[in-house]
């Protein structure tokens, strides 16, 4: 599985390598470095915890559930790369673990080889890809477009090739334990647009250019800063607008992932997305109505607390 | 086409594409551990490596590098590091880390990135100097290498032919090599190596090899449940990164670390368990640990069973009792029983119940429990080397040595090629200016005690060479050194063969300038996981322009100004000894391609790569080039990986030939030894009376290798240290520390000074400016009760009184220290005289960036240093030594410390009593006084402690011939002369 291998080098930071490889897989030249910055480093980060965490960010138990599987496997613990949940190196577990599996002349090994394959396949990749791979749909570069259309592609033949595993009916562990956003006037503002940018809670990606986008579309400041930052930011000019939007973006998301990949995941994506339109939806409402003074009873207390805590 | 046939078409191409590159001798994708911060140039692009320049940012300039790999030299780690070659200035632009090399697997330290400053240091010595006035004057004159080598040659020469051999010595600090310096003293048939190891490691070093013939442990830490570390190893101390990564890499698996350190170190930040236990009461805590896993039974009994010598123990110490397992099994719960956790906790400082934890979590281990003990305690107090002992009995207890997860004896993770020309001879004369009766069970030379040696025997040295060593600043009662080295009549030739001024050097006769780590070859092997594999270090300038077609006959061609390569300087020196072969030196320097003439270092090398690396040649081979080739391409070679158990391994039946097992289960035989290659130090075990070789112990109905002890089992009742005249200690114990609080009056403190600063080199670094910026100084640590006591805040100053003398520093009051105990790091306080005493640097340089000017006085025997001038900036060739901002370098206690040998191990047991308070009226900041009188005083009590060969030894030798040593004289020479052993008293 060569194919996985190549894919995944060239999500990698450019190197001399990159340029081969590409051309083997039938892709144009991989654009320069300060391209990749732009477009993977600083906004598309290829690692499965950052889509799988709660916190949205590298590590934790998304990253330990990868690291534990990969101990069950056995692997040489000295040998375990520091990010196990990096895309390339997921893509290079599956090529071996499909090399070792085609190898293999006992039956029994092989059978657990392709049980791990599968189980590699559905939880750790089919669980977070898609919505990651939707993200280079606008990213305005035709390199990684056509990277991510191939590896998509790909994907679907894995997931249709990979062997039935017990349990495979239910969702894969990082979802189903997922927790979803927060009560926004329970949690806080700061806590409540932590989750909003934290793929698995809210069921949608939001990348810098899409605050830049925000911004120049609103004729809101975009502050220059995290993500974090420029979010709460824009909830404090004017929240009715940037709820407003960000219900708009959340509504174009759960269009991204509808249909994509194992029905049982793309259900469970769009599902989520959709429930973060609607509560996003009906903020933009209430604050609408707070901002109107007409504002006075408990059903709004919901958008008046989200709204307070951003002019805070 | 369908999606499946265009993703299966796809597969083939990028297959194909994959077979062609690698037919080319590529690499397709990138290492392994390729991702993010963990990418490197790929190895098929060294040779022509393109970087932007960053100095030009924010324009892209492109620069052209040619990767040259070479060994780090800043500690004995021997890291790889890959050297930057601008191409087209052939000028070294930095260091970064090379992926190819087994053992730091292109990680480093900040010590090896900064090696780039020691290469472009502006007061570096760059020729050849020779004193013009008084040692120590500071007045040198520039001399050609060949008037030196002459000059010192013919003194050697001299001394030979009147068998003057003891009168030769080369003393080592860091050797940061295998086998060449032990070659050729040999081959002068010299018994003149003197290292600096017993102001270092050998205490814990006795302790293991006690144990098990071998004298260091190779922890696994990264495949252990519980990593247990006697210092502030992880972080600071040796092996430190390659350990360190693999202790992180445990601690990431769910490991438990458990950390023994009075001072709160980095390592002990990284800590489960961080024992802050009073400086010498370690092994009582271990023993308490050991204890709990023997009342237990949480210890693996048939480990025991197996491997330790109990039944020598048994027949040795308890006559007429049972020799059985289950007797030795209550005599083992009774030998220990004191130790309980109440004990511990009285002895340490640390609770009960946290010793207990500690003991619970090693019970849960198995034998997957890493253990390490390098300098620390071990090297701190008296009896230290019972430490490392206390602590490999934990490992001995739960089976974990030479297992995954467990603890391996170096040697069996250690590679030293066989060299070209091995010399079969061995010195025929015994010295005991380093090898004295007094100390017979040392493990190393007592090198610190050359002084006194020198001074209270007949022990003139003709010719000392130092090299890469600073006994004036490293090591204790640095004025008695200077005294001696001052002194005509106890050194007739100094030679300091140094790449940087120090302390020593400045009293030196001859000043020769060497190459540092890129500028030098040699070979190394550490032991850092359970493989083996050896380290190439080239002259990365030298090989960069023979990659580009220049021949060059001799590496100086390549290094700056008339700095030499060290494998020269001796080749060229023996043929100056022995021009015409008759002195029986010269042969093991001939080329054997071109008998008549010099061998070089590519003859040298090249012959141990083609003939004693086990699968060099063929991996040369797959890639077209030559096994030298190869290793100037990578820098280091993987030799193999999962040693494993070697105690176990059956002997071969042809080694079994005419077999005899006697009743203590030892085997011998007829049988031809199996050929190695490896020539790593180990113990000679005698044969039998017959003439029978040694080949292992029968256990369990098989011959196995067993361990290189003289029972072939792990050694738990250590006969030796019976038999000569320590019976009291020869079982794993715990002997009180001479700062033990009985020990000590009650308005004195333990003071411990064998820490290291995390980035600094021990002689080395006050030439790296990057290592000094981040770190200088080295303030007394004090714990708040204490300052409150002695009425001091941070920032005052102290005066710290030892025996000998005292010295000012400023306070440090921190928490991080043990209450009672203070701390001062022995890393800093550097020192020059400002007399001219320089190379380039002018009449004040020498090592300027952190280095304090100075002036020296004495009366007698009474010394006193005081500051002259701290570090500043200045004006140079670099001009980042005008942007120097610090001025305090700390304060060289070391000159304030007496000498204390271990009479066991012989160690420099470096914690001191000392008393401290606010300085006095006059008192200024880095004032030294020490009267080595008080010195020669304290010298002769701690020799009272020792018990000398010649009433102990119980064969009429000087010392146990399986003890390892290095340039081993011959057999006839261990024997005792008729009129005693000279000792002292």
């Amino acid at each position: 599985m060569e194919t996985l291998r190549a894919l995944g080098l060239l999500i990698e930071a450019p190197g001399p390598a990159h340029g081969e490889v590409a051309r083997a897989l039938g892709l144009s030249r991989p654009p320069p470095a300060p391209v990749y910055q732009r477009v993977v480093a600083s906004q598309r980060w290829p690692y499965a915890s950052v889509y799988l965490g709660e916190a949205g960010m590298m590590g934790g138990d998304a990253r330990d559930r990868i690291a534990g599987f990969r101990r069950a496997l056995g692997l040489d613990q000295e040998q375990d790369p520091t990010e196990c949940d990096h895309l390339a190196a997921l893509l290079g577990l599956l090529a071996d673990l499909c090399d070792w599996s085609a190898e293999s002349r006992d039956a029994p090994a092989a059978k657990l080889l392709e049980e791990a394959r599968g189980v590699l396949v559905r939880d750790h990749l089919a669980s977070w890809i898609r919505p990651y791979l939707a993200s280079f749909d606008y990213c305005g570069d035709p390199f990684y477009r056509a990277w991510a259309t191939m590896l998509g592609e790909v994907m679907d033949h894995l997931e249709a090739a990979v062997p039935a595993v017990s349990g495979q009916d239910s969702l894969p562990a990082a979802l189903r334990t997922a927790a979803s956003l927060p009560d926004p006037d329970e949690a806080g503002r700061d806590s409540f647009v932590a989750a909003l940018l934290a793929p698995v809670r809210s069921g949608i990606v939001i990348v810098r250019d899409d605050l830049v986008r925000l911004g120049r579309e609103t004729g809101l400041a975009c502050r220059t800063g995290e993500r974090r930052y420029a979010l709460t930011s824009f909830l404090t000019q004017a929240p009715v607008v940037a709820l407003t939007w960000l219900a708009g973006h959340a509504r174009a998301w759960r269009g991204r992932t509808e249909g994509r990949g194992p029905a049982k995941i793309a259900e469970w994506w769009t599902e989520r997305a959709q429930r973060t339109e609607s509560l996003l939806s009906r903020m933009a409402s209430e604050a609408g109505m707070l901002d109107a003074g007409v504002a006075r009873s408990a059903s709004v207390t919901r958008s008046a607390g989200i709204a307070r805590s951003a002019s805070r | 086409m369908t999606k499946a046939a265009k993703i299966q078409e796809r597969e083939a191409r990028v297959s194909a594409a994959k077979r062609e590159a690698e037919a080319r001798g590529e690499t397709f994708y990138p290492g392994a551990s390729r991702i993010h911060l963990a990418a490197y140039p790929p190895k098929e692009r060294w040779a022509d490596w393109v970087e932007l320049e960053s100095s030009a940012w924010p324009e892209r300039v492109e620069r052209r590098y040619m990767l040259v790999p070479t060994t780090c030299f800043n500690c004995e780690s021997a890291c790889g590091l890959l050297a930057y070659v601008d191409r087209d200035t052939l000028e070294v632009r930095k260091f970064e880390g090379n992926p190819e090399h087994p053992g730091s697997r292109g990680r480093n330290c900040a010590k090896g990135p900064a090696t780039v400053t020691q290469l472009t240091d502006p007061d570096r010595i760059l020729y050849p100097l020779k004193r013009a006035g008084d040692r120590g004057e500071g007045k040198w004159e520039r001399v050609s290498w060949g008037q030196a080598l002459d000059d010192i040659a013919s003194r050697i020469q001299k001394a030979v032919d009147e068998e003057r051999h003891r009168q030769i010595m080369y003393h080592v600090g860091r050797p940061g090599e295998d086998g060449f310096t032990e070659r050729m003293l040999a081959a002068w048939g010299v018994d003149g190596h003197n290292s600096h190891t017993n102001i270092c490691s050998s205490g814990a070093r006795a302790g293991y090899h006690f144990w098990m013939g071998m004298d260091r442990p190779s922890p696994d830490h990264a495949n252990a449940r519980v990593i247990l570390l006697v210092s502030s190893h992880l972080e600071a101390g040796h092996y430190f990164n390659p350990h360190a990564q693999r202790v992180m890499e445990g601690k990431k698996h769910g490991a438990k670390l458990i950390v023994f350190d009075t001072r709160l170190s980095n390592t002990a930040t990284h800590a489960d368990h961080w024992l802050s236990t009073y400086p010498g009461s370690e092994a009582a805590v271990l023993l308490a640990v050991a204890r709990h896993l023997i009342r237990t039974d949480s210890y693996d009994v048939g480990f025991v069973e197996r491997w330790w010598n109990w039944r020598e123990y048994l027949e040795e110490n308890h006559a007429g009792e049972p020799v059985t397992f289950e007797h030795f099994r209550r005599v083992l719960r009774e030998l220990y029983a004191e130790y309980t956790f109440e004990f511990a906790s009285a002895e340490s400082g640390v609770s009960a119940q946290t010793i207990r934890a500690v003991a619970e979590a090693v019970a849960k281990a198995g034998n997957r429990l890493s253990t390490h003990n390098w300098r620390s305690a071990a090297a701190g107090n008296l009896g230290g080397w019972q430490v490392a002992r206390c602590l490999f009995l934990l490992n001995a207890l739960t089976g974990s040595i030479a297992v995954p997860g467990g603890t391996y004896p170096n040697s069996w993770n250690k590679y030293v090629p066989r060299p070209i020309r091995m010399p079969a001879r061995h010195p025929e004369r015994w010295n005991d200016l380093t090898w004295p009766g007094d100390y017979p069970l040392s493990l190393m030379e007592m090198s610190f005690l050359l002084p006194h040696l020198t001074a209270e025997r007949d022990g003139r040295l003709d010719v000392y060479f130092t090299r890469v060593y600073n006994p004036v600043w490293t090591n204790p009662d640095g004025f008695s050194w200077i005294e001696m080295l001052r002194d005509p009549e106890r050194i007739g030739l100094h030679v300091a063969l140094t790449p940087t001024w120090n302390e020593t050097a400045f009293f030196a006769d001859y000043v020769l300038p060497m190459g540092h780590s890129a500028e030098r070859h040699d070979l190394a092997s550490y032991e850092q996981y359970d493989g083996r594999w050896i380290g190439f270090r080239q002259p990365v300038l030298r090989t960069a322009r023979e990659r580009l077609g220049e021949e060059l006959d001799t590496t100086r061609q390549a290094n700056p100004g008339e700095v030499w390569e060290e494998n020269e300087f001796w080749i060229e020196l023996t043929w100056r000894i022995d021009p015409d072969g008759s002195r029986g030196m010269r042969a093991f320097f001939e080329s054997r391609k071109k008998p008549g003439e010099k061998m070089t270092v590519d003859e040298y090398y090249g012959w141990i790569f083609e003939n004693s690396v086990p699968g060099l040649p063929e991996r040369a081979a797959q890639e077209g080039v030559s096994p030298l080739e190869y290793m100037r391409r990578y820098g280091a070679f993987e030799i193999d990986r999962g040693v494993g158990a070697r105690h176990e391994t059956p002997v071969g039946k042809d080694e079994l030939y005419d077999l005899r097992v006697d009743s203590a289960g030892r085997a011998f035989a007829r049988g031809k030894a199996r050929k190695s290659d490896n020539v790593v130090p180990l113990p000679p075990l005698d044969g039998d009376e017959t003439g029978r070789r040694r080949v292992g112990v029968e256990v369990g109905g098989v011959v196995r290798r067993g361990f290189p002890t003289p029972s072939g089992r792990l050694e738990f009742w250590s006969r030796t240290l019976a038999e000569w005249g320590w019976p009291e200690v020869a079982v794993p114990s715990y002997t009180r520390s001479h700062v033990h609080p009985q020990n000590m009056d009650r308005d004195q403190l333990c003071l411990i000074s064998t820490f290291r600063l995390p980035v600094q080199i021990h002689t080395r670094s006050a030439n790296a400016k990057w290592l000094n910026e981040i770190a200088h100084t080295n303030p007394v640590w004090l714990h708040p009760r204490d300052a409150g006591r002695i009425g001091v805040e941070t920032g005052d100053l102290v005066r710290v009184e030892t025996q000998i003398g005292h010295f000012v520093a400023k306070a440090w009051v921190t928490e991080g220290i043990h209450p009672g105990v203070a701390a001062c790091s022995h890393h800093m306080g550097r020192w020059k005289l400002g007399n001219g005493a320089a190379g380039d640097g002018g009449d004040a340089g020498g090592f300027r960036q952190a280095a304090a000017t100075v002036a020296l006085d004495s009366d007698g025997d009474a010394w006193a240093m005081r500051r002259k001038k701290e570090a500043g900036p200045f004006q140079s060739s670099d001009p980042d030594t005008a942007r120097i901002w610090w001025g305090d370098v700390g304060v060289h206690q070391n000159m304030t410390f007496p000498v204390q040998p271990d009479p066991v191990s012989g160690a420099h047991c470096w914690h001191q009593a000392v008393r401290i308070k606010r300085a006095a009226p006059g008192d200024r900041y880095g004032d030294i006084v020490a009267d080595t009188s008080k010195a020669r005083q304290a010298f002769r009590q701690w020799l009272e402690l020792a018990r000398p060969a010649r009433r102990h030894s119980p064969d009429g030798t000087r010392r146990p011939y399986w003890l390892l040593r290095p340039v081993r004289p011959e057999r006839k020479a261990y024997q005792l002369p008729d009129a005693g052993a000279p000792a002292l008293d």
